[in-house]
């Protein structure tokens, strides 16, 4: 079940990152594991507070801007 | 034959270089001597080159005023010395994109952009400092850690580290940067000089290494309004070997910049204004150029960005991703060849949720479509460029849980990356030029951002507002 209260708690743990990373074919040291995992963390948490999860646009990257 | 040229010509804008040579003062070779010598006395403490091809330089420069001599003239920039951030293919030079992973690399042919200029004229000086594959922050540069020469303590900015530092300290006549969140206008705001960034898809990246193929723009680094509109009408326009650069037609940026600003509209962004955003000095400074602006005839109203802040994780989650696709083979087979920071944020990259990129991507739209309505009724947005003036430099260390990386890496409760990267992600023109000096005599700057495409608009404005003060003239002293 998903709840309000997860939001903000760390979202990944090292040993998931490190499969994730291990199945790309990266065994990286601990040291920079430690800080993807803090990093993806921080942008979890940060971007899960913000108000985009009801917006109706569609995330087309920059398709717009030539089109002008 | 022109005597040896003083000092001051360092300094001088190209087009002020280019009139002394119209007069028969100044030759394009004795120009590129000025700089050489400056760069062997001065760039051991500034480390804003990697590679000077001074042989090749004269070569061209001798050509240059061969052609002067015969009555051949080719533009604006004939004859002028150019530099290039370490990211742009120049044939038979090196290019490590400020990684030592890429040393001896040599480039098998011109970048669109550098032909351009060639062709135009312009001589190749050499290749400069840049944050590793112009990502950043990098923790330790291969080629010497680029210095402000304001002070030699304080960071430049980056990742176009060496474009900025080179023209602030009078090494070159102008350079080209790379700019994917900021990294032109953000070191071109602490070194003191002028750094644009057209429209994405107006200049083709064709031989330039990428970072984030939709966010990333080439632009120039000059010491005036009035040369960077010369380089951008050179660079610009459609090619064959980038179909992100688009066919329409290349306008007169030169000639749009007379005519003042009478009648136009600027639109302060109040959301960058905050304290949260901006440094009481910076706020200072720009409320001053807001003023003269004012005093010659342009409208001034108060517009919003409201979700300004939030591409503090917007753009660095776009780039990790996307610069992860194209850098994994090299990094499969050279980890440990890459900066600390470098492969821990392709490793971000790498892991990421693909769910939030896709988010990111739609946050993207909806902070761009933000930017569309603030230019409704206006012609230009403006904002400080830069929240203060340079930092010290310093490594941040390493980053071990969620809150440090929040700290250190996104900048939570700052304003770092926030003033320019809001127009990378829309895909806006925009321009950053000296508006004055914090307490401790670091260059302080005003950005100015136009509508898609509407260059001409922007840059005429920032051409007013420079010919109205003296800021530009003033540059650091190196001696001593």
């Amino acid at each position: 079940m998903v709840t309000q209260e997860l939001v903000g708690s760390d979202a990944v743990t090292l040993e998931q990152v490190d499969k994730v990373l291990r199945a790309q074919g990266f065994a990286v040291p601990r040291a920079d594991l430690e800080e993807v995992t803090a990093r993806i963390n921080a942008i979890v948490a940060g971007f899960l507070q913000l108000d985009y999860v009801d917006t109706q646009l569609e995330p087309w990257p920059h398709v717009g801007v030539l089109l002008r | 034959m022109s005597a040896r040229p003083t000092e001051a010509v360092a300094f001088m804008s190209g087009a002020e270089q280019a009139r002394l040579m119209e007069r028969g003062e100044l030759t394009s070779r004795a120009l590129v001597e000025l700089y050489l010598d400056r760069i062997a006395a001065y760039d051991a403490g500034l480390h804003s080159f990697i590679t000077v091809c001074g042989p090749a330089a004269l070569q061209a420069a001798e050509a240059a005023d061969a052609e002067r001599a015969a009555g051949v003239v080719r533009g604006p920039l004939h004859g002028l010395p150019f530099a290039v951030k370490d990211q742009f293919q120049v044939a038979g030079v090196e290019v490590t994109g400020g990684s030592r992973s890429r040393r001896g690399r040599v480039a098998q042919s011109d970048a669109t952009v550098v032909a351009r200029l060639r062709a135009a004229g312009a001589v190749f000086l050499g290749t400069l400092n840049t944050h590793e594959f112009h990502w950043g922050p990098t923790q330790e540069f291969p080629y010497g850690t680029p210095k402000n020469p304001w002070n030699l303590s304080r960071d430049p900015g980056g990742s176009s580290s060496g474009s900025a530092s080179s023209v602030a300290a009078g090494l070159c006549t102008f350079s080209l940067g790379g700019d994917t969140g900021g990294s032109i206008r953000a070191p071109a705001a602490l070194c003191g000089v002028v750094g644009l960034k057209a429209t994405w898809g107006r200049v083709s990246r064709q031989g330039v290494f990428p970072l984030a193929w939709s966010l990333d723009c080439v632009g120039p680094v000059t010491r005036s309004v009035a040369d960077a509109a010369s380089v951008l009408r050179v660079i610009a326009g459609a090619d064959p070997g980038d179909l992100s650069a688009t066919p329409r037609a290349v306008p007169d940026y030169s000639g749009a910049l007379a005519g003042g600003v009478k009648g136009m509209r600027i639109g302060v962004v109040e959301d960058m204004l905050t304290s949260r955003m901006v440094g009481a000095e910076a706020r200072a400074a720009f409320e001053a150029a807001i003023e003269v602006l004012q005093g010659l005839g342009a409208e001034v109203v108060t517009v919003s960005i409201p979700k300004v802040s939030d591409t503090r994780f917007v753009i660095p989650l776009l780039i990790d991703a996307e610069a992860y696709s194209y850098h994994r083979s090299e990094l499969l087979r050279d980890y440990s060849g890459y900066d600390v920071n470098t492969r821990i944020s392709a490793m971000v990259g790498a892991a990421m949720p693909a769910g939030v990129v896709a988010q990111a991507q739609r946050a993207r739209q909806v902070v761009s479509l933000e930017v569309v309505a603030a230019f409704e009724g206006v012609d230009v947005l403006a904002s400080p460029g830069s929240p203060s003036g340079a930092p010290e430099s310093r490594r941040r260390g390493h980053v071990g849980s969620r809150r440090q990386a929040e700290e250190k890496i996104f900048g939570v409760g700052t304003s770092a990356g926030q003033l320019t990267r809001v127009f990378s992600l829309s895909g806006n023109p925009a321009v950053t030029l000296p508006c004055g000096f914090d307490a401790e005599g670091m260059p302080l700057s005003v950005q100015l951002a136009g509508k898609h495409f509407c260059e001409a608009d922007m840059l005429r404005v920032a051409h007013t507002y420079e010919a109205a003060t003296d800021w530009w003239t003033r540059h650091p002293s190196l001696a001593g």
